[in-house]
């Protein structure tokens, strides 16, 4: 249990330490659609999130942080994402995004949480950009895996479809 | 500038530091015991259910699917009911539901069964908000059982002219269970019928009446096999002297109602 302590507290002061560099701020709804986990291979419905992240340019491309909660198979989890976004197609309107997306984070259960880590790929579209906000849509794939959760059901891996729709507030840029 | 700056940087984190506890504390499942694997149990599983059978399950005997208590995961319910599968040759179908919580998915037990064309009579019950969320699914779907029991719970909805056979079962240590909206709303259900043990249960069945039955030493927990709940009372019988009670008088339940 200490690891785990010790991992939020870890990951927390991680995201603070991105956040005072971040300059945008996202907030997304997504909703899961399952294609695969290890007991089928058919489509089933496999929750939804919520996720605050802040986002920095990098180079030619940005890096995001953000914490998601999310419900899934096992019940709830908590992850932190981190992601590298390529932009693909930039228009004066709207852009098309690539995000490359790891998490690590912990299955909700009293007294044991339960390590989980995901990878996800999301194509995302970015429109009605003005200079304050924009709106985002996207739809990926994500691998998540709770390995401990073995020990107590039969499902601890999961193929999903991500379809997300967010908000973008957009900071001041630094010079 | 760099004062405002930082000051941005603290709302935002706040902000973080906010949510994380809510959500933490708001969602955290009871973790099950492990895996069982007594011989002759099938256990399967997908996205929306657990089902129990064994070789010799009798797909003319009703079928039971269940509810989990808020906040359990729905693993922690093979154990209570797996002698449904192996010593009455039922079907057994636990309901996996969102956030582990029942009540988000109102309709998941008369949707799952649905799809179990091998078997066309179901009982349905659950534990605690389990057993809550099952009363709302006999209520607005009414054709799809012939059952109903409820563990540690009440009926929220009005059932009171409801034709099926109805049982309600509860523990005497049970510190989790409000008695006070236990007793209101008994008024939900069926004419009451209390019983003392198990032999109590008319023979001709108990169709249009509510059978009320408590376990002397139980508590809320041991109707599942999740360890000790928060703010629950002592049980003075173990959960595996829970549970047989527990099948013992539903099995009679069943059986005096042809189900």
């Amino acid at each position: 249990m200490d690891f785990k302590k010790n991992l939020i507290i870890s990951l927390l002061f991680a995201i603070a330490g991105f956040n005072l560099f971040g300059q945008h701020l996202e907030f997304n709804t997504k909703g899961f659609f399952g294609l695969w986990n290890n007991a089928q291979t058919s489509y089933f419905y496999d929750g939804a999130a919520i996720e605050l992240l802040y986002e920095r340019p990098y180079k030619n491309a940005a890096l995001r942080a953000g914490l998601e909660y999310r419900s899934i198979d096992w019940g709830n989890q908590v992850s932190i994402n981190l992601g590298y976004v390529l932009t693909h197609i930039s228009k004066d309107k709207w852009n098309l995004d690539g995000v490359i997306s790891p998490g690590i984070g912990l299955a909700l259960f009293r007294e044991n949480p339960l390590f989980v880590y995901s990878i996800s790929y999301m194509p995302e579209f970015i429109f009605a950009k003005n200079k304050r906000r924009n709106l985002t849509l996207g739809l990926g794939i994500r691998y998540t895996h709770s390995p401990a959760y073995k020990e107590y059901g039969n499902i601890n891996q999961v193929l999903d479809f991500p379809l997300k729709i967010g908000v973008r507030f957009m900071g001041k840029k630094k010079s | 500038m760099i004062i405002d700056h930082y000051v941005l940087h603290m709302k935002k984190l706040s902000l973080l530091i906010f949510i994380l506890p809510i959500f933490y504390f708001t969602s955290c499942s009871y973790l099950p015991e492990e895996l069982p694997t007594t011989p002759g149990l099938v256990i399967e599983e997908n996205a929306d259910y657990i089902s129990l059978t064994t070789a010799n399950t009798d797909n003319r005997k009703a079928g039971i699917v269940f509810n989990p208590g808020g906040l359990v995961d729905p693993h922690a319910y093979i154990t209570a009911f797996e002698d449904f599968a192996l010593i009455e040759n039922r079907m057994v179908l636990i309901a996996k539901v969102t956030s582990n919580l029942a009540i988000l998915n109102t309709s998941k037990a008369s949707s799952i069964i649905n799809d179990m064309t091998d078997v066309n009579r179901w009982v349905v019950g659950g534990h605690s908000l389990g057993g809550v969320t099952s009363c709302i699914d006999v209520f607005n779907n009414p054709d799809s059982f012939v059952g109903l029991f409820i563990l540690a719970a009440y009926s929220i909805e009005d059932l009171r002219d409801s034709s099926i056979p109805i049982i309600s079962i509860t523990a005497s240590e049970d510190a989790l269970l409000d008695m006070e909206e236990f007793s209101n709303n008994n008024d939900n259900l069926p004419d009451p019928l209390r019983i003392n043990a198990p032999i109590d249960i008319p023979e001709e069945g108990t169709s249009g009446m509510t059978v009320f039955y408590q376990i002397e030493g139980g508590n809320h927990a041991q109707f599942g096999s999740y360890g000790n709940q928060e703010g629950d009372g002592s049980a003075t019988i173990s959960s595996i002297e829970q549970q047989e009670l527990t099948f013992n008088v539903l099995k009679k339940f069943m059986d005096c109602n042809e189900l």
